[in-house]
């Protein structure tokens, strides 16, 4: 009896002793976490590493196939393009070309900058380029961004350090388009098969060290890298979905950056800098099936939303009325005539009621916790639009599943709320993959292709300009979407980073400086 | 005609005993402050949730976001229209929380009642008969009792989605082990006694033993679990709700209202605070009931209490 | 002894593999899971692809089929949602779970057992009053809400911890001193009855008139008969903490283990990591209800196996 009782107590022992050593030393199972920042009472040490908090984690690696704002936040210092955009001017300047020029209306040359390797050591080469370039406008790999490079028809080796483009018709806008076309290893993409979304090999300042699933991404500073040495070493990106856990890390010191810091916040915050930003919350209605088809209801339903309140109450300011349409002066194609559309709530019912609306089951898909009160502008959008009279299910799904019902046609719901990003500040962007029959987000049918396709490749501004002018008021009149806002972007930072962000939204990290 | 009356007292249900009892009951309930205030704060909490569309100010779906994030009415920048403040869609949270009581005891009472029906019959059945039934039904009881309930009703929802009848079936279908335990013990002791032997001999129909004769004799403890099990069951509802997949907005429940009040609790602090209040008052009360009730009637356990 | 041991492995053997086909036929039979994935107005050949694509259109024979014979091997396929095997996936994370819930039940444990001992040797005094109000409140407020009412006050008002997150002693106070409440309560709730029930026992009498002193009474002597009853609810608890009742508490804290990976499989309509989950809790749960079993051994020297 008393030998069973020793190896109780010893059994007990073991599972405290265990549970201390445990707790002591974080996991080392995870990717080799950036040395996380000492609480204060400690004296400080030089430190070249941060940890950024991210709001969701990315669907994949990849930065050929998904339109995933998590996933670009890494991506964005992990792979570069022929041309990059330059954080003062927005406009697009050399990185992985060294030159370029139009050798005609519908081709391109790019010089190939030398030394330039991968981050397994590879050289980049010609191949890799037109690789890249072919994959992206592959029909059948279905890129989720493959809207923005509808003018490209094929890349094709010239010679060892020169590639060509060839455009569909002229297009004014390709160096700002190959600002978001990554290169990507043409050798360890076709070796990589299904899991090239897990292993990313690029050519930027960054590598990726580790990915833990749910957890974080960890890059290091690649050092055959062909630019200047970033002084930020080492990273983390950690994903944290809600935004006052985020906040609680922040002023304990966990983390240096986070994104996306709600607007009740931004007065607990060690440090806050807040930029126009990029983002317009929309709600895309579906014109081809279930009862939104109607084009009565879509317009009843850009009457239901108070976009003022949401702008002032709901965002605490950070955000104003989108102009009725998916751009703000700066833009081209921005049309000037266009108001938002009124709140007018009796106008709303009296529209359903015009339809013959019976009120049936309405879904409004959305998503939580990747853009800045996502769920929770669902929630308000479905509230107004019930008190309109409409019979709203809201229902949430997570990211990935969310991004899979986004982009494929078959599966579009009744209405989704998604938020619109344009870095290249043209038209073309949106109408292109919203608007356009062949856009993967689109929900139109073709009857305003036409136009697109030819304002695409107008080289006349003036002409260009008018031509998306009307089809932004074609697009008001009969609206497949709800235009809602644009949002300010707000970042939360601890006193020891120093970081200008960027209207465009880049966070790069070699724009970081850590100040003691 | 009631031929039990003639037969061994002790054991026998005597309507003019069981009246005096009560009586008894009642006055010790009196004696027992503790008890008394649970009992009279549960009447209160089921008139609410019953009288929810009379008695609450406000629409618990729908708010503005003007007022969106107001505090309670005795902080500054609160006011009197909203007592104990807004939520962060607007909405009055006393209205919310008289709705959400609604919704949780709903929940609460509707498991119990089937999975109390069932598991007790079930019970009933595995104690009387014995033998092969009570060795198939104790072992579904036991490996179905090594599934814990959490993971049960996540997965349930998994494959039915979220959603108050969802979750209900989901807690109903893992809510009746207990039941059936407790009944089959009862069973077993009241098995052998004389009056169910004679009932036995008299040719009575077995139905009619297990519903006429046992059952009556050993619903007293029964009770105390079914207002136990109601209070786990009300506890169940508000930490699924809680992780989103209980009920769903725009209803409210208790549980509901804490989880999306989360974000906000350094700045809201009352989001979080008067739906947890509400949850802990009632499953104590409930629970203080129930161990009154299981007081009262084992005598043996009043001598120690 | 032996034998008693064999039977009792091949009897979890037989949960285990009755609680995972309970899975497998609640996921496959009950609901459809592409309906839930799919919104509404999603075409159908959209859910036949879908349904091919997960392997749910085959008869359910074969399903059933590929399920066990993927059991046998304890190979789960691999996650949907992360594309590595399945098993892998939550072994991983059952470390972290397994340290706070073991800590938390040596907390509990701790304050709890000598409380409820003292508690006991003074019944219906003060001391006792406080006790047993302080357990059954414990019981029954929720643990996300005092997990988050415990992060209002000490780390977002005081500072003094951190608010989520893995690594240090100082992430892992506040989860462990949330998750320790309830376990504590029923752990001082049950350790009082029982001491209780043996200090009014005959030998506890004797063993004072034999002139031996008190302490030699408790512990060596009442609180050995009390042990079975405190073990077994550890047993229980400690069981169902491990099996997913810490998710509320590892949510509410970004506590990375096995809680807040049900959660993340729930979401992500992960079958084949659902199936591999509920196994581990499956073999948890018995293994711990084995030792339960045989540790009434130690103290009862009448019980043979």
């Amino acid at each position: 009896m008393r030998g069973w009782l020793r190896l109780v107590c010893i059994a007990l022992i073991v599972a405290v002793a265990t549970s201390i050593v445990g707790c002591s030393k974080p996991e080392e199972k995870k990717a080799e976490p950036a040395q996380p920042t000492q609480p204060a009472q400690q004296p400080a040490k030089a430190k070249d590493s941060i940890v950024v908090a991210l709001q969701g984690e990315p669907s994949s690696l990849d930065p050929q196939f998904p339109d995933d704002g998590n996933m670009r936040a890494v991506t964005e210092n992990v792979f570069e393009g022929l041309l990059e955009t330059d954080g003062q001017t927005l406009k697009p300047k050399p990185c992985l070309a060294e030159s370029f020029k139009s050798v005609d209306a519908t081709t391109w040359e790019f010089k190939i900058r030398k030394g330039v390797n991968f981050h397994n050591s590879d050289p980049l080469t010609v191949e890799d380029v037109a690789f890249s370039v072919n994959r992206i406008v592959d029909t059948a790999f279905k890129s989720q961004i493959a809207g923005n490079f509808r003018s490209i028809k094929k890349a094709e080796k010239v010679d060892e350090l020169t590639v060509k483009i060839i455009t569909d018709g002229p297009d004014p806008a390709l160096p700002v388009r190959l600002t978001g076309l990554k290169i990507v290893s043409k050798k360890h993409v076709e070796a990589s098969g299904d899991t090239v979304g897990a292993k990313p090999i690029g050519t930027g300042p960054y590598k990726v060290t580790g990915w833990s699933r749910g957890v974080n991404i960890a890059v290091e500073a690649f050092d055959g890298y062909w630019g200047p040495k970033p002084s930020i070493k080492k990273a983390l990106f950690r994903f944290i979905e809600e935004g006052s856990t985020r906040l609680s890390a922040l002023k304990a010191n966990e983390i240096d950056l986070a994104v996306n810091m709600l607007p009740e916040y931004v007065k607990d915050v060690p440090k806050v800098a807040s930029v126009e930003g990029l983002e317009f919350p929309l709600v895309r209605l579906n014109q081809f099936k279930g009862a939104m088809r109607n084009p009565l209801l879509r317009q009843a339903a850009n009457y239901a939303v108070d976009k003022e309140a949401l702008a002032t109450s709901l965002y605490g300011g950070y955000a104003a009325a989108a102009q009725g349409q998916l751009f703000k002066p700066g833009y081209v194609g921005f049309n000037a005539e266009l108001k938002p559309y009124p709140y007018d709530v009796n106008k709303a019912r009296d529209l359903l009621k015009q339809a013959g609306y019976k009120g049936e089951k309405v879904q409004l898909v959305a998503e939580r916790g990747r853009w800045l009160k996502d769920g929770e502008l669902a929630e308000a959008i479905s509230m107004m639009l019930r008190e309109a009279g409409f019979n709203i299910e809201l229902k949430y799904y997570d990211w990935s599943g969310w991004l899979k019902i986004l982009f494929d046609r078959n599966l579009a719901p009744d209405m989704i709320l998604s938020f619109h990003s344009n870095d290249m500040f043209d038209a073309d962007r949106t109408f292109s993959s919203l608007v356009h029959s062949k856009g993967p987000m689109s929900s139109y049918t073709d009857v305003h292709d036409k136009k697109i396709d030819a304002a695409r490749s107008e080289m006349d501004p003036a002409k260009r300009q008018k031509m998306y002018e009307e089809v932004g008021k074609a697009i008001y009149e009969d609206p497949a979407f709800i235009f809602l806002l644009n949002l300010k972007d707000i970042f939360g930072m601890s006193k020891s980073l120093d970081w200008k962000p960027r209207q465009d939204d880049k966070r790069l990290l070699s724009e970081m400086k850590i100040i003691q | 005609m009631k031929p039990e009356s003639r037969l061994a007292p002790a054991e026998v249900f005597r309507p003019e005993a069981a009246r005096k009892r009560a009586g008894a009951s009642l006055r010790r309930l009196w004696k027992d402050k503790l008890a008394l205030v649970s009992l009279l704060f549960l009447c209160f909490v089921v008139f609410c949730s019953v009288a929810a569309p009379l008695v609450s100010p406000h629409d618990p779906t729908k708010g503005t976001l003007v007022n969106r994030m107001k505090p309670p009415f005795w902080v500054k920048g609160g006011s009197q229209r909203f007592i104990l403040g807004t939520d962060q869609q607007g909405r009055d949270v006393l209205s919310r929380i008289l709705w959400g009581g609604r919704v949780s005891l709903t929940v609460g009472f509707v498991c119990v009642a089937i999975s109390g029906a069932l598991g007790t019959v079930l019970g009933l059945i595995s104690g009387y008969f014995g033998k092969w039934v009570d060795t198939v039904i104790m072992r579904i009881v036991d490996i179905q009792s090594s599934f814990p309930g959490l993971l049960v009703a996540l997965t349930f929802v998994m494959v039915l989605g979220p959603g108050e009848w969802n979750l209900i079936a989901a807690l109903t279908f893992n809510g009746w082990m207990v039941h059936a335990r407790m009944a089959r013990g009862q069973v077993l002791s009241m098995r052998e006694t004389t009056m169910v032997e004679a009932t036995r001999a008299i040719g009575c129909p077995t139905g009619h033993i297990l519903f006429g004769h046992i059952l009556p004799n050993i619903i007293s403890p029964l009770i105390t679990t079914y207002v136990l099990e109601i209070a786990r069951i009300i506890g169940a509802e508000a930490t699924m709700s809680f992780l989103g997949y209980g009920i769903q907005p725009p209803q409210s429940s208790w549980g509901l209202m804490i989880g999306e009040g989360r974000i906000y609790i350094g700045q809201a602090w009352w989001l979080v605070t008067f739906p947890g209040v509400a949850i802990a008052l009632t499953i104590l009360a409930l629970n203080l009931v129930g161990n009154w009730i299981r007081i009262e009637l084992d005598p043996l356990h009043r001598s120690r209490h | 002894m032996f034998r008693y041991v064999v039977l009792r492995l091949g009897y979890c053997v037989l949960v285990i593999v009755g609680v995972s086909l309970l899975v497998f036929v609640i996921t496959h039979l009950i609901g459809s899971p592409v309906d839930i994935m799919l919104p509404l107005q999603a075409t159908d050949e959209e859910r036949a692809q879908l349904e091919h694509q997960l392997g749910l259109d085959r008869p359910l024979i074969y399903q059933l089929m590929d399920f066990a014979s993927g059991l046998v091997r304890l190979d789960f396929g691999l996650s949907w949602w992360q594309k590595e095997p399945a098993l892998g996936i939550v072994l991983e994370r059952m470390p972290a779970t397994f340290q706070l819930v073991v800590l938390s039940f040596i907390v509990a444990a701790v304050v709890s057992v000598p409380l409820g001992i003292l508690a006991a040797y003074h019944p219906g005094s003060t001391l006792d009053r406080v006790l047993t109000a302080g357990a059954l409140t414990g019981i029954c407020v929720p643990t996300f809400w005092v997990g988050l009412m415990l992060v209002t006050v000490f780390a977002v008002g005081l500072g003094w911890f951190y608010t989520s997150g893995y690594g240090t002693i100082r992430h892992l106070i506040l989860p462990t001193l949330s998750l320790a409440i309830v376990p504590a309560g029923r752990i001082a709730q049950i350790m009082r009855f029982s001491m209780l029930d043996q200090l009014n026992q005959q030998y506890v009498t004797t063993a004072r008139a034999k002139g031996l002193d008190e302490r030699t009474v408790i512990f060596k002597h009442a609180l050995k008969n009390a042990a079975p009853a405190v073990i077994t609810t550890v047993g229980v608890d400690l069981g169902r903490m491990l099996a997913g009742i810490s998710s509320p508490v590892e949510h509410v804290f970004g506590w990375p283990g096995f809680g807040t990976l049900i959660l993340d499989t729930i979401q992500h309509q992960d079958f084949p990591l659902l199936q591999a989950c509920v196994f581990v809790v499956a073999i948890i749960v018995t293994v711990i209800n084995l030792v339960t079993d045989l540790s009434y051994g130690l103290f009862d020297p009448r019980i043979k196996y």
